[in-house]
């Protein structure tokens, strides 16, 4: 009886792990539009370009974590069977959008506990050539096998997709804060001018605040450009100790900080539309790394959708709870602005490929990898977030840069 | 040319009866007989204090909405836009998913109050919530 009226106290992350472990090879494929290649196919190249990344070699790997598409299964199986690798360590995960930091993190507490030494992690998907590539492939091709869809209190009243979940804590977030949709533009506006300056981008015409408001209406409170993007795509880091990392090819970027949360209870629960797992899960990262929200110098936020950047301010501290608006508004998201997020142009203008490109984007910044127009003056401290299973699973990452 | 049908529900062993109920007009929910708590999806245990001591009780069928969205793209072809689906706070406790049936869809509010209506799909009658 009672056995767990409140939740136990908090726990943190070791701190003892802070900057021991580092991420010391970042790789992608093609984005976009990529026909004739499996989402297989994709994360093979992105692996292959990060260990060219890192300079190491097919040997040095004994560790493989993977986040398969919908439609496929026991993925690590796969992707190892393609790579001709055994490993030590590898599975799969099944935290949505959160799949790619609790890969990381699972390689760090992996490698710690001494069940490996290298761990290759990455994601790929195909969704625009399995599911948008034409109209009837649109209509007849399921984004999530029917078996993976929940049977009851769902389709029957008429509720599909992740756009109108997420919607829906827009709408509520609008109510109480008097959020506005020039607030969520303003998002879209700011990731669509970092996307111009990246030849990768799949987005390539500038988008201002008035085109934004003309966009195609999908579910209010979203139009088209609160939605991220339909990508072919994959992206893969390699993930080894600090102490290794100093004899490797690139300027290690170090795992400083982590946390994870899942409002398992779901998005419906108490105020979770409006108070995301980002919040604790955030806490914990910040606890580990020792630092503040303040000297964060770039953010690279899981942007599914315009609104869920702007929750995600407010639950890291970056602004008080209700004001994401207008903090988003004050251009503090740009570039040059107080806290620039998202550079590479995000899910929403750069491609969606549900969070790897943010980690890669977080360590390419801290590489100081870019000429002056996408380069984050001196950045050393980065967060990158990640979420997923429609709003429950949050995941959190504090990278520093490491020493030369 | 099939009919096009809106989808139904295909209950789980947990939530026959609810369904059962509800063709028969009546919002059931799950109320610990221990904690008094209600809660929603029907389960076996109470999700609070863990106790397997609970009964069905009748809901009265007012709520207040949580959250909602309005449907603009068509998803389905039984689910003709624009329609409203939103998240409803019922007066016991629990929040449920719920078409919300409005004349005007342009009024819909956060925190309005919401009564019990129904909502028929082929054979099977579904909650569904309207303001009043």
């Amino acid at each position: 009886m009672a056995r767990q009226k409140v939740m136990a106290e908090m726990s943190n992350p070791n701190k003892a792990l802070r900057g021991k472990y580092a991420i010391v090879g970042v790789g992608q494929s093609d984005l976009g539009q990529v026909p004739g290649q499996s989402s297989l196919g994709l994360l093979n190249e992105a692996m292959h370009n990060a260990m060219d990344d890192a300079g190491l070699s097919k040997a040095d790997v004994n560790g493989v974590i993977c986040r398969g598409p919908d439609d496929i299964y026991t993925h690590h199986q796969r992707m190892g069977e393609l790579l001709g690798l055994d490993a030590e360590f590898s599975t799969t995960l099944d935290n949505g959008g959160a799949s790619q930091i609790l890969s990381v993190i699972l390689a760090v507490m992996a490698i710690d506990a001494g069940m490996c030494d290298v761990v290759l992690c990455g994601y790929g998907r195909d969704s625009w050539s399995r599911t948008h590539r034409d109209t009837s492939t649109k209509m007849s091709v399921p984004l999530v096998p029917p078996e993976q869809e929940r049977s009851e209190f769902n389709a029957e009243v008429g509720m599909f997709g992740a756009v109108a979940m997420h919607a829906l804590g827009a709408s509520r977030h609008m109510a109480l804060y008097g959020t506005s949709k020039d607030d969520l533009g303003a998002i879209a506006v700011a990731f669509r001018e970092h996307a111009l300056r990246n030849p990768a981008a799949q987005m390539k015409q500038p988008l201002s605040l008035e085109k934004y408001h003309s966009g195609r209406p999908i579910v209010d409170p979203f139009n088209v450009y609160d939605c991220s993007l339909v990508t072919d795509g994959a992206g893969a880091v390699v993930v080894c100790s600090a102490e290794r990392a100093r004899d490797l090819r690139q300027t290690p970027v170090l795992i400083s900080g982590f946390g994870t949360f899942n409002n398992l209870r779901g998005w419906y629960y108490d105020e979770h539309m409006t108070d995301t797992a980002a919040r604790r899960s955030g806490e914990k990262a910040f606890a580990m790394a020792g630092i503040r929200p303040e000297d964060i110098d770039t953010a690279q936020l899981y942007d599914c959708f315009t609104y869920m950047v702007l929750t995600q301010l407010e639950d890291y501290g970056f602004c008080k709870k209700g004001d994401g608006g207008p903090f988003a508004a004050s251009g503090a998201l740009s570039i040059d602005g107080a806290l620039p997020c998202n550079t590479s142009g995000g899910q929403l203008s750069e491609g969606h490929v549900e969070g790897v490109l943010q980690i890669i984007e977080g360590v390419r910044q801290l590489r100081h990898a870019y000429d002056s127009e996408r380069q984050v003056t001196d950045a050393e401290w980065a967060l990158v977030s990640g979420h997923g299973g429609n709003t429950v699973c949050h995941s959190s990452l504090i990278l520093q840069r490491g020493g030369e | 040319m099939n009919a096009v049908h809106q989808p139904t529900p295909r209950p789980s062993p947990e939530t026959v009866p609810f369904w059962e109920a509800c063709q028969e007009g009546r919002l059931i929910l799950p109320k610990c007989d221990d904690c008094g708590s209600f809660w929603f999806p029907p389960s076996s245990f109470c999700p609070e204090c863990w106790s397997p001591s609970w009964s069905w009780v009748a809901a009265d069928g007012l709520a207040s909405l949580h959250a909602f969205v309005v449907f603009r793209r068509q998803y389905h072809p039984a689910f003709e836009p624009p329609y409203a689906v939103g998240v409803v706070h019922l007066k016991e406790g629990p929040r449920i998913l719920s078409r919300i049936v409005a004349v005007d869809l342009a009024k819909l509010q956060v925190g309005m109050p919401l009564k019990l209506t129904w909502d028929q799909a082929d054979e099977w009658k579904i909650p569904a919530f309207q303001p009043f």
